[in-house]
């Protein structure tokens, strides 16, 4: 069992950032669709910081892994299997 | 035979089945966080009242409910390092360091539903609740309320759990003996702890800033 979290200040450390990030772009007045892109980018990068190093996803075993393979892929399919009922209404 | 020694790690090592276990519960918590969302993604996406990209919140009020859930992205971010401090505290055996980090999230926790519980008086005050004079006033806004006391209320029973089970960890760790199994029980929960803050990293820019 690995002792120490070397990691977990500097993770800290952007994710405060990154969520400063993403309140300063939100007063540039960027488009809409790019104010979606770029707060869900930031967002996602901090669940991926979040769960590589604070859930030690890096260091766990493959079916673990697939657990979380399986449930990203799912709820992608959720959120954009239902995106054709907007774009062709 | 070349003489190596193999050590396989035993692929039904019961050690590990808490872990597993809390893995597929996450599962499914994400099922059921991605099915609501998506459905709130779909209805901004189609409305013309507020649609996806910018605040969909009337203009009052707006500001303090930005800087309140900002406050609590950054408290919910801390006590997930407290969360990790926690953990590593306990795998060192050092119980001081456990029970102050641990305390320290559950303080943390308890901090973000107060600011949660003062941003929902503050709503409600503006009438930016279901059925009210304003929302009636304004259709269109009303499903859009509705998804936001519906998954931040979700959320906030998240934290609930994760507070209370976080509490049961701190009272236990008390008697000063860290095992083994008892570092895995710490670690099951951090586990939890970190998806409610993921869950919260997606809310704050979907309800509050696009």
């Amino acid at each position: 069992m690995e002792q120490e979290n070397h990691m977990a200040f500097p993770v800290y450390v952007s994710l405060v950032t990154l969520t400063l990030l993403t309140i300063g772009s939100f007063f540039v007045g960027w488009g809409r669709i790019q104010s979606v892109v770029l707060a869900l980018s930031i967002a996602a990068t901090k669940a991926a910081l979040i769960a590589f190093y604070y859930m030690r996803l890096r260091a766990e075993r493959p079916l673990i892994a697939g657990i979380v393979v399986v449930g990203m892929v799912t709820v992608l399919l959720l959120a954009l299997g239902i995106l054709p009922d907007v774009a062709l209404r | 035979m070349n003489g190596a020694v193999s050590v396989e790690k035993n692929p039904w090592d019961t050690r590990d089945t808490g872990k597993l276990g809390i893995w597929l519960f996450l599962l499914s918590e994400a099922m059921l966080f991605g099915g609501f969302l998506s459905s709130y993604v779909m209805l901004r996406l189609g409305s013309s009242v507020c649609a996806l990209g910018a605040p969909a919140w009337p203009q009052a009020g707006y500001t303090g409910g930005l800087l309140l859930a900002t406050l609590n992205t950054l408290v919910i971010i801390t006590s997930s390092f407290t969360m990790v401090n926690a953990l590593t505290s306990a795998k060192q055996s050092n119980v001081r360091g456990f029970s102050l980090n641990l305390l320290a999230t559950i303080l943390l926790g308890c901090l973000f539903l107060g600011i949660k519980a003062f941003e929902y008086t503050a709503k409600v005050q503006h009438g930016y609740f279901p059925r009210s004079a304003f929302i009636a006033a304004n259709p269109g806004l009303g499903i859009f309320v509705s998804f936001y006391f519906g998954l931040t209320g979700l959320h906030a029973l998240h934290v609930l759990a994760g507070i209370l089970w976080n509490g049961f960890l701190y009272q236990t760790g008390q008697a000063g003996d860290l095992t083994d199994a008892f570092v895995r029980k710490v670690e099951n929960a951090g586990l939890y702890w970190h998806f409610v803050d993921i869950v919260w990293v997606f809310l704050f820019p979907l309800f509050y800033l696009v």
